[in-house]
C-alpha cells in the first residue's frame, strides 16, 4: 500500500498530440481514485503510464514515494486489471492467479495457499481447474481481480474493468470491487468513462478532458460544485441544464434573465459567488434537473420560469419531464464542443439548429403532466453560474478548481 | 423446407463428385499395382493388373540400396525432418516475435529481408553452398542437412509467425509484464503457447517440404550412410535400367508415415491458415 503521485506528468506523441498534459494528481494511501472522462481524454494513457506500459514524456510519477519513471512494469509492484481481462487462455484459473506469485519465486506451498485464499474471497474455489474460455463474463472478471489481489501489490490499476459486462452484472461487480477495495485497503486507480461508476465507487474522482485534468474531488463535491461547464455537464444523469442568461441589475439587486424572463437572485447567492462583477454580462446558468420544481409545488415565493412541457419519461418512482424554453440554445464553440464530448448522440442533433433550448426536470412519478406551458419553480440557492467565454464556474477561488492551472 | 430435401438432382450431383474424387485415387491405384508386379511385367504391361502379386517386392525394397536399408533411410529422414522443424519453430518464432513487436524501422526492414529470402531461388547458390558446407564437414551427414534446410526455410517460418503475431493482442504480454515476468518468461510461458495454431502450420508445411525434398538430399547425401528415403529410393533407378516396381514399393512404404501424420493433423493445418486467437 502506497500513495501514487503524478507530478506534472505529460505524454506526447511524435506527431505532437498531447495525450496527457501536465497531470497533477495525488492518490493517497488506501484511496480509491476514479479517473473519468469521455473517450480520448487521456485517462487510460495516464493509467498505463503508472503501470509502466507507456513511456512518460515529461514529469515525475512516483509510487510509494519512489520515482518510477524509469522502472520496468515488473519492478513497480503494481497489479493491473485490463478491460478485456487478458486472462492467459492456455492456463487454468489456478495457473492464471498463480502466475504473478510464480514470478516472485514463492514456494509451491505458499502459492497454493495464497491462490486458494484469493479464490475464497472471490468465490472461485470450484472453478480453479477450468480454462478462462469456459467461464462466464463475471467469473472472468473475478479471475482478473484474483490475479491482481493475490500478490498484495502497492497499488491496483484498473482499466474499465466492467465495460465488457452486461448492465446487471456491472452493478453487482461494481459493489463487489468497491467492497474488496475497502476491505483490502489497497490504493486503487480506476479508469472509466461511465460517470455512474465513478460516482458510486470512488473516494475521489478526477475528471479529465482532452488530456487536461478538469477537477478532482469527492463525488458530492463534483456534483455540487463543478468547477466548469464540462464537469457540470459530465457529472450527473440526466445532465445539468445549461442555459444562456444575462445578469441584469434591478432595483433590488441582481436578476438572472433567461429568455426574457427575469429571476431575482437572492442576496446571499450574489455575495457568495461575487456576482457584482458580472453585472450586465452574459453567463451560463446551470440548473440540475431536481432543482426544477413542478408547477404548484414548493413555496409560492419560489421564482419561476415559464416552460413548455413536451413529454415525460416514467422511471418509477421518478419521472424525467422534458421541457423546452423558447430561446436560442447555448451555442458557444466551447459549449458545442462539450456537448460532443458528453453526449455524442445529442451532438448529432445540434446542427439542425432549432431555436428552442431543451431542459429536463426530475420529479416524482405520481403526477401526470399534460403538454403545455406552465410555471416551473427554480431553486436558486442551488443555481450554478459559469463564465460565458471560459466556461469556468463563477465565484470559485482558483484553488478550488484544482488541476485547471488557470487555463 | 422444400429446398433442403434430398432430390434426384442432388443424387446426380453426389455421384458426379464421387467420380471426381475417384480420379484423384487413380495414382494410388497404379502405385499399388506396380509395387506388387513381377520384374519383367513392369516393362511389358505397365498399366495392366499384375498377373501374380509379388509381395516380396516390399521385402526387397526394404533392404534398400547402397548398403543403406529403407529402415535406416526412414530414420534419417525422420532425424532431418524433426531436427529441421524443431529448429525452425524455435528460431522462427523468436525472430518473428522480435520483428512483430519492434516498432522501429529495423523491424520492418528485417521483415522485408526475410520475405526476400522466400522469393530468391536457392538453386542458384547450390554450388557455393556445396563447397562451403563440404569445407565445414557438413556434407553427407544429418546435421548438415538440418542446417541447410533450416536456413532455407527460416524465411517462410518467420513470415508465417510474424503475420500471426501481428494480429496477436498485446494485452497478454502487458498483463504478464505487470505480473512481474521477465522477457524470456513472457515469450516461453505466454506468447509461445498462444502461437500453437501457427506453430502447427509451420511444422506441417516445412515438415512436408523437407520430407519430400529430393534435389538437395540427392546432392548433399547421395552415396553416404546418412541418405534419406528419397535418395534411397532413387538408388533403384540405375544408369541402364530402373527397377520401377522397387521404386513404387519403396514409395508405398515411405508415404505411409506422412499420410498418417497428415490425416491426424489436418484440422490443425486448416486452423493455422484461417484461425486467430480464441481466449
Amino acid at each position: 500500500m502506497s500513495s501514487v503521485v503524478y507530478n506534472q506528468v505529460s505524454k506526447f506523441y511524435a506527431d505532437g498530440t498531447k495525450a496527457v498534459d501536465a497531470l497533477d494528481l495525488q492518490i493517497a494511501e488506501g484511496e480509491f481514485m476514479v479517473i473519468v472522462g469521455p473517450s480520448g481524454c487521456g485517462k487510460t494513457t495516464a493509467l498505463r503510464m503508472a503501470a509502466g506500459l507507456e513511456d512518460i514524456s515529461s514529469g515525475e510519477l512516483s509510487i510509494g514515494g519512489k520515482v518510477v519513471n524509469a522502472l520496468e512494469p515488473r519492478d513497480r509492484d503494481i497489479a493491473m486489471v485490463f478491460q478485456n481481462y487478458a486472462l492467459y487462455p492456455h492456463m487454468s484459473v489456478f495457473e492464471n492467479i498463480a502466475f504473478p506469485l510464480e514470478n516472485q519465486k514463492l514456494s509451491r506451498e505458499e502459492i497454493r495457499k495464497r491462490v486458494e485464499g484469493a479464490a475464497a474471497i472471490l468465490g472461485l474455489e470450484e472453478h480453479l481447474g477450468r480454462r478462462p474460455k469456459n467461464l462466464s463474463g463475471g467469473q472472468r472478471q473475478r479471475v482478473a481481480m484474483g490475479r491482481a489481489i493475490v500478490r498484495r501489490p502497492k497499488a491496483f490499476l484498473m482499466d474499465e474493468p466492467l465495460s465488457n459486462l452486461d448492465a446487471k452484472l456491472r452493478v453487482q461487480m461494481r459493489a463487489e470491487i468497491t467492497r474488496l477495495q475497502r476491505q483490502l485497503g489497497v490504493t486503487t486507480l480506476y479508469v472509466t468513462h461511465d460517470q455512474v461508476e465513478a460516482m458510486t465507487m470512488g473516494h475521489r474522482i478526477a475528471v479529465m478532458r482532452k488530456g487536461v485534468l478538469q477537477q478532482v474531488g469527492t463525488p458530492l463535491e463534483l456534483y455540487e460544485r463543478p468547477s466548469n461547464i464540462f464537469v457540470a455537464a459530465f457529472v450527473g444523469s440526466p445532465a445539468m441544464n445549461l442555459l444562456p442568461a444575462t445578469l441584469a441589475a434591478t432595483a433590488d439587486g441582481l436578476a438572472l434573465v433567461i429568455a426574457g424572463q427575469s429571476l431575482a437572485l437572492p442576496a446571499a447567492l450574489v455575495m457568495r459567488l461575487g456576482l457584482a462583477r458580472y453585472r450586465d454580462r452574459q453567463v451560463i446558468a446551470g440548473i440540475r434537473p431536481e432543482h426544477l420544481v413542478p408547477p404548484g409545488e414548493g413555496a409560492a415565493t419560489l421564482p419561476a420560469l415559464r416552460l413548455e412541457i413536451v413529454g415525460s419519461e416514467l422511471i418509477p418512482p421518478e419521472q424525467l419531464v422534458q421541457l423546452e424554453l423558447w430561446t436560442e440554445p447555448l451555442r458557444t464553440p466551447s459549449a458545442l464542443d462539450i456537448v460532443r464530448d458528453v453526449d455524442p448522440v445529442a451532438a448529432a442533433d445540434l446542427p439542425r439548429g432549432s431555436s428552442t433550448q431543451p431542459l429536463v426536470a426530475r420529479c416524482s412519478s405520481d403526477r401526470a403532466f399534460a403538454n403545455g406551458t406552465a410555471d416551473w419553480g427554480v431553486v436558486l440557492e442551488k443555481l450554478h453560474l459559469f463564465d460565458f467565454e471560459t466556461g469556468k464556474a463563477l465565484g470559485l477561488s482558483d484553488s478550488a478548481s484544482a488541476g485547471g492551472h488557470g487555463r | 423446407m422444400e429446398s433442403t430435401r434430398y432430390r434426384p438432382l442432388a443424387a446426380v450431383r453426389e455421384v458426379l463428385f464421387i467420380l471426381l474424387a475417384l480420379v484423384w485415387c487413380i495414382p494410388f491405384y497404379y502405385l499399388a499395382i506396380v509395387a506388387v508386379k513381377p520384374d519383367m511385367e513392369v516393362f511389358t504391361a505397365p498399366m495392366s493388373f499384375p498377373s501374380t502379386i509379388v509381395l516380396g517386392n516390399f521385402a526387397e525394397a526394404w533392404r534398400g540400396t547402397g548398403g543403406v536399408g529403407l529402415g535406416e533411410a526412414l530414420l534419417n529422414s525422420v532425424i532431418v525432418t524433426v531436427g529441421t522443424v524443431s529448429l525452425l519453430i524455435f528460431l522462427g518464432s523468436l525472430t518473428a516475435y522480435v520483428i512483430a513487436r519492434n516498432t522501429q524501422r529495423i523491424g520492418g526492414l528485417l521483415y522485408v529481408f526475410f520475405v526476400v529470402g522466400i522469393i530468391l531461388p536457392y538453386q542458384m547458390a547450390i554450388v557455393p553452398l556445396f563447397s562451403s558446407l563440404r569445407s565445414l564437414g557438413l556434407v553427407g551427414n544429418q546435421i548438415g542437412m538440418i542446417v541447410l534446410f533450416t536456413g532455407l526455410l527460416l524465411p517462410m517460418a518467420v513470415f508465417l509467425y510474424a503475420g500471426f503475431m501481428r494480429a496477436l493482442p498485446h494485452d497478454y504480454e502487458e498483463a504478464a509484464q505487470v505480473d512481474g515476468a521477465g522477457r524470456g518468461k513472457i515469450f516461453f510461458r505466454i506468447v509461445f503457447p498462444l502461437l500453437r495454431p501457427v506453430t502447427a502450420t509451420v511444422a506441417i508445411m516445412t515438415g512436408m517440404i523437407v520430407w519430400n525434398d529430393f534435389f538437395l538430399q540427392l546432392i548433399f547425401l547421395n552415396g553416404s550412410s546418412a541418405q534419406t528415403l528419397p535418395v534411397a529410393m532413387y538408388g533403384f533407378v540405375g544408369e541402364f535400367t530402373a527397377r520401377w516396381n522397387m521404386v513404387f514399393a519403396a514409395v508405398c512404404i515411405s508415404i505411409a508415415p506422412i499420410l498418417a501424420f497428415y490425416l491426424f493433423a489436418q484440422r490443425r493445418f486448416m486452423q493455422g491458415f484461417t484461425g486467430g486467437i480464441k481466449s
